[in-house]
């Protein structure tokens, strides 16, 4: 029972994210967040405007930029869609923010990631609606210290994974019952 | 705005007495509902959903309006919707009134069949866009006057006028202070909308309700300075938990805190001087006191649990605040002169966001009970426990000043927020569905001066 749920959670998980798609790093708004492929080239465009500069002060032809440009990209969105894949939401038990052992094999995806293209993330903990809003808070900063911890001990700098608590104030899924609980109780990973 | 020019009478325990005589059987039938008395602001409305099992009758009628044109409006109207959303009384329907007296002379006492009479008139002031507003009070069964009132009101300040009556005849006939001219904050919630969060201010029957600010991000945790003038909040604006200070008639703002980490359950000491607050920044939450005027904190709980939600005891001298370094959140005392910590809770396995009623002598809280959250009230000394409300889901509890209700904030089926009211007795209970969103975090303002 409690594993085809997380089995359900997680497959809703990838799903949203995949739809979502890789959500910008100036807007955390989750109605901002859609359109598919716009979303996953939008995450790569930050990249992209990274190595600009180098065009500018590069010899090479402007063909040859571009295309190093291109594969760059290709290979990011390679990268990026692989973690889509694995998903960027992990999920806790009530009152718990110990790690799951779901949650280990996605982190270690993202932990891979990390150490590899650097660049600072933000760890988002949420809360469901039951139990008061402040304590809340502080157990979604718990959840996203859970998350920070774990990859931190992966081997990505802690300097780079910053946490934010939103406690109960931005669930998934509005109303009661557990199928919506269970999915506002999590941490996303957000680039 | 409003100011007393006569005051005659004295307060007549020998009826507060018999008002709480009356209370004696809890009722659980649904008594009253009332029905759609809401502003044009389309904000919260008031259901009564239970009142005492014998509410005094009090016989409101009509003030006679000696002016030109129509008045905005109906006085006597408001104060018989404000004495009845006390739970404690019954108005006279007004097409059983027999008779409709403005003052004293007029009055036959053999007409009238209620415990009390209210009779009153408005009439241009002698200053510039004044009423003066004459109130009278009558004990019909022992045919004597108990009150005689003249005051002045603004024109725009009508509502505000009939809620100081009713604040008046209420603690004539109880004893105890009303809180009709008291207000209400709270977050309302607008999904869909570009600004959704919106910290909203109104009446505390609902009506003016007004926007004090709105966001694209999370609004929380409301509180008032002791002042009325003030309010604290965190808000998400930045993308991250900052505290915030705002005063009302200015609109003024100062972030006060915006540490990383958790920035969190402002408090307001007694005495205005400090705030109490909840911090992360040193790695766990815990709660710290900040000095107002020079802004300097100092940190009060020291535990690798969550510490949270801070209340003060009117005294100012602790603070009771949750915390789980018990293994569940339960609710602690911590001295501030000694740092003593002592554990306030220990029935049921969690209780949390705790308020200190105004005489220091009970706390309320959020109490789980077989999985469900309810609104619960301890007295400090005995330690005995009640629960108050059915509801699921029910959570931060506001204490109104007179410490004779709260209020706090609900679902109803398909998960709508609402805010709910009842009595510390549980006797009286009111509910303030709003027309749209989701409301939540009621905080009940103090007395304004």
């Amino acid at each position: 029972m409690e594993i085809v749920s997380l089995k359900k959670a997680l497959l809703v998980a990838f799903i949203v994210t995949f739809i979502g798609g890789c959500s910008t790093t100036d807007t955390e708004n989750e109605s901002s967040v859609s359109g598919g492929g716009a979303g996953a080239n939008e995450g790569t465009s930050t990249t992209t405007v990274a190595i600009d500069p180098n065009d500018n002060i590069s010899s090479r032809s402007i063909s040859e930029a571009e295309q190093a440009r291109l594969e760059a990209q290709a290979r990011e969105a390679e990268a990026m869609a692989r973690l889509e894949a694995m998903g960027r939401i992990v999920y806790f038990e009530f009152d718990k923010s110990t790690l799951l052992p779901e949650a280990r094999a996605i982190l270690n995806a993202h932990a891979e990631r990390l150490k590899s293209t650097g660049g600072r993330i933000v760890l988002e903990g949420h809360a469901d609606e039951r139990g008061t809003r402040e304590y809340n808070l502080a157990l979604g900063e718990r959840r996203a210290q859970s998350v920070q911890s774990y990859l931190a001990i992966q081997g990505v700098p802690r300097s780079r994974l910053e946490t934010v608590s939103y406690g109960e104030e931005k669930p998934l899924e509005y109303g009661p019952g557990e199928a919506r609980w269970s999915k506002n109780r999590r941490v996303e990973i957000r680039y | 705005m409003i100011g007393i020019a006569l005051f005659q009478g004295n307060l007549i325990h020998q009826i507060a007495r018999r008002v709480t005589a009356l209370n004696v059987r809890v009722l659980l039938s649904l008594l009253l509902w009332f029905g759609n008395i809401s502003s044009s602001y389309a904000g919260l409305m008031i259901e009564i959903t239970q009142g005492v099992d014998n509410p005094v009758s009090v016989a409101v009628v009509p003030f006679a309006w000696q002016g030109y044109g129509l008045l905005k409006e109906d006085v006597a109207a408001i104060i018989a919707a404000d004495l009845e959303r006390s739970g404690q009384f019954k108005a006279l329907p007004r097409e059983d009134m027999l008779a409709h007296p403005h003052k004293q002379a007029d009055v036959h006492f053999s007409e009238w069949r209620t415990d009390y009479l209210l009779v009153g008139q408005v009439k241009p002031g002698t200053g510039n866009g004044q009423y003066e507003i004459k109130v009278e009070l009558f004990d019909v069964f022992n045919r004597k006057r108990l009150a005689h009132e003249v005051m002045l009101s603004g024109i725009g300040q009508l509502r505000r006028a009939a809620h100081h009556i009713s604040d008046l005849v209420y603690e004539k006939l109880t004893g105890y202070k009303g809180v009709f001219s008291t207000r209400l904050l709270y977050v309302s919630v607008m999904k869909g909308e570009k600004e959704p969060y919106r910290l909203n201010l109104s009446d505390v029957d609902g009506h003016g309700e007004m926007s004090v600010f709105r966001s694209a991000e999370p609004i929380m945790s409301p509180v008032w300075a002791p002042n009325g003038e003030e309010i604290a909040y965190v808000s998400f604006e930045t993308k991250r938990p900052a505290i915030y200070r705002h005063t009302l008639a200015t609109g003024k703002r100062e972030k006060l805190t915006g540490f990383p980490g958790l920035n969190s359950s402002p408090a307001w000491s007694p005495d205005g001087q400090s705030m109490a607050m909840v911090l992360s920044k040193d790695g766990n939450p815990e709660v710290y006191v900040m000095n107002l005027k020079n802004k300097r904190l100092r940190r009060i709980t020291n535990h690798f649990s969550i510490d949270t939600e801070p209340s003060w005891m009117p005294d100012g001298k602790s603070i009771i605040f949750t915390s789980s370094r018990g293994g569940k959140p339960q609710i602690y005392q911590v001295n501030l002169a000694s740092n003593w910590i002592e554990r306030l809770t220990f029935e049921g396995e969690y209780n949390a966001r705790s308020r200190v009623l105004p005489d220091g002598k009970g706390i309320v809280f959020v109490h789980r009970r077989d999985g469900v959250y309810h609104i619960a009230t301890q007295e400090v000394n005995s330690g005995e426990l009640r629960v108050l409300t059915e509801t699921e889901l029910d959570e931060s509890p506001s204490v109104a000043p007179n410490g004779s209700i709260l209020m706090y904030a609900t679902q109803v089926r398909g998960g709508q927020g609402i805010l709910g009211a009842v009595s510390l007795d549980g006797k009286v209970k009111y509910r303030l569905p709003s027309g749209k969103g989701d409301v939540r975090e009621p905080a009940w303002s103090p007395y304004f001066q």
